[in-house]
């Protein structure tokens, strides 16, 4: 496989992620194409690439997610690929296809592999055939004899529509009594929302940890996994807190879980940089949930806790054919506690509710062991359109207890005016008691904020 | 914004050597425009023909050619041009009956989404 030496990079992206992806770029040599919506003309990464086009208005389905838009621009300014960060198409096989048809590489696995493991069935069968443990469950649809297969499956189990979403047609059944009501209720609600009564049954977790291993897998078959990222502090599964290493997981359980990732990424031939999802029970029994075939969020979790790996160089690497410059040894090296904070434009007293806007202050903390990744600035108006993450603050620090005080005063310098922020709830969850301790699991969030209405 | 702090905008405005500036805050939007920009204000009174999207302007797609020249009369949906968006082809109609006064664009060139292509008085 010949290596190459990219010279121009489209960003198909917007906000923090596009200018952290420049800022790679720059350091690599790499000339920077920035595309944004009418809305984002005078965004952060707009005025730090090198070139910038307008692909379309304000609503993401006609800019963003433009998938004709984006590769003419990048035939316009003639960029030899595309990389295009999380959300919008980041997942998206059919616009992977597209770009290579047309000439252009795509920054991330291939396009069998996005869909692939973009498909919940077809993943589940991946990780059986490579030996990873996956939640239990019914045999696909349930048409008779429940209560016969609950038991085959176990309490507590979830009742999930077949073709559910949204978590309607859902319902828990925590033990055998309960089982015969929830089944009717879940029917009922799956008949009505889906013009289908057919369900599933899951073995439910109660009070689970999400645990994820950062993976990366070059073109000739090296495979390196990094330290998870507990990211149990999340809410309506959105994370609002993520830490590295997990105060749940034991250097065994790392061992384990690391190796079960690997062997799923293998036997899934990918190649790139990714993550895989899992739940973890109370006796740290951890099931596959599904793999994010793309650059995440928390990823300067795992960039800070390595040691200053820069993941985002490393996928271009990559790309370019370059084998992994890093061994395993040096890719699960746990250097320090890293744990980010998302700041998002939401108000926590409001049951989090969005609001966009005019930022007329913004400051952020500096100091050591401090990261902010933002594309805000003072004067800058939040527009309503895209989602409402506007700061990642991530934190070092030599352990755990050092990470939290250092938290607590980088989120005390943070200065946000003109409109809410998370800023506030993140004070609270500090302030936790079960937090401080590290028994965190994916229902504290929600307990903490009910307790803080009280 | 109240009347003080416009105030003060507009002295500091008189100040700098801008061209134009434009100030959003919230809903409340104030917009500048020196003398220099004058001079544009005759072409911005006419009709602006936005490109609908990013890709490559053409004047001929299949049979239909446009066959612009400055100073044509157009009619209402009148055809002039297209813009090539990689696999998709937006069409440039003429947005009002007029005269082209000003073709602001070549052939096979690259344009951005919303790039003011015709002029039409």
């Amino acid at each position: 496989m010949k290596e190459k030496k990219y010279t121009k990079i489209l960003v198909a992206n917007r906000g923090e992620i596009a200018l952290r992806i420049i800022r790679t770029l720059k350091e690599m040599g790499i000339k920077t194409v920035a595309v944004y919506s009418e809305e984002d003309k005078s965004s952060a990464p707009v005025l730090a690439a090198d070139e910038a086009l307008c692909i379309g208005p304000a609503a993401s389905k006609d800019s963003y997610l433009n998938i004709d838009a984006i590769i003419a621009a990048a035939k316009i300014t003639k960029a030899e690929a595309i990389h295009p960060g999380y959300g919008f198409l980041s997942e998206n096989a059919k616009f992977a296809k597209e770009v290579i048809s047309a000439g252009i590489d795509f920054i991330g696995p291939s396009v069998d592999t996005i869909s692939k493991l973009g498909q919940k069935a077809q993943a589940r069968t991946l990780a059986i055939s490579a030996g990873v443990p996956i939640i239990k469950g019914s045999d696909g649809v349930v048409k008779d004899n429940f209560l016969l297969e609950a038991k085959k499956v176990g309490f507590p189990l979830m009742i999930k529509a077949a073709l559910g979403g949204g978590g309607r047609g859902m319902r828990v059944a925590l033990t055998e009594d309960a089982f015969e009501t929830a089944l009717q209720t879940a029917k009922a609600e799956a008949k009505i929302a889906f013009g289908n009564d057919d369900v599933y049954l899951e073995q439910l977790l109660l009070k689970p940890h999400h645990i994820e291993i950062q993976f990366a897998a070059d073109n000739y078959g090296n495979i390196v996994a990094f330290a998870e990222r507990d990211c149990s502090m999340q809410r309506k599964n959105q994370k609002l807190i993520e830490e590295s290493p997990s105060p749940f997981v034991t250097p065994e359980i790392r061992k384990k879980i690391m190796a079960s990732a690997v062997s799923l990424i293998k036997q899934a031939k990918y190649s790139g940089v990714g993550t895989v999802e899992f739940l973890m029970d109370e006796n740290k029994n951890f099931y596959f949930m599904e793999v994010n075939t793309r650059l995440q969020v928390e990823h300067p979790v795992t960039e800070t806790v390595c040691g200053g790996i820069d993941l985002v160089k490393m996928q271009i690497e990559i790309a370019q054919n370059h084998p992994l410059s890093i061994t395993q040894e040096e890719a699960q090296k746990i250097t320090c506690h890293a744990m980010e904070f998302r700041i998002n434009a939401e108000d926590y007293e409001q049951n989090f509710l969005p609001n966009a806007g005019f930022i007329s202050y913004f400051q952020i903390p500096a100091g050591l062991g401090v990261r902010v990744d933002s594309a805000i600035y003072s004067g800058y108006e939040i527009p309503s359109f895209y989602d409402s993450l506007i700061a990642k603050l991530i934190i070092s620090a030599p352990d755990r207890l050092q990470a939290l005080k250092r938290a607590q005063r980088a989120l005390e310098e943070f200065k946000i005016k003109g409109l809410k922020s998370t800023l506030d709830f993140h004070r609270i969850i500090l302030n936790n008691e079960q937090f401080q301790q590290g028994k965190t699991n994916t229902d504290l969030v929600e307990e903490i904020f009910n307790e803080s209405k009280k | 914004m109240d009347t003080s702090t416009l105030y003060d905008f507009i002295k500091w405005a008189k100040t700098t050597d801008l061209q134009e500036l434009v100030c959003k805050r919230g809903s409340v939007s104030v917009e500048f425009k020196s003398a220099d920009t004058a001079f544009n204000s005759y072409t911005s009174k006419l009709t602006k023909v936005f490109a609908p999207a990013i890709g490559i302007y053409k004047s001929k797609n299949g049979k239909e050619n446009a066959d612009l020249k400055e100073g044509m009369s157009l009619k209402k949906g009148q055809f002039l041009g297209i813009v090539e968006s990689h696999k998709k082809i937006v069409k440039v109609l003429s947005p009002k009956t007029g005269i082209l006064k000003s073709i602001s664009i070549k052939e096979n060139t690259d344009v951005e989404y919303n790039q003011p292509l015709f002029f039409i008085d």
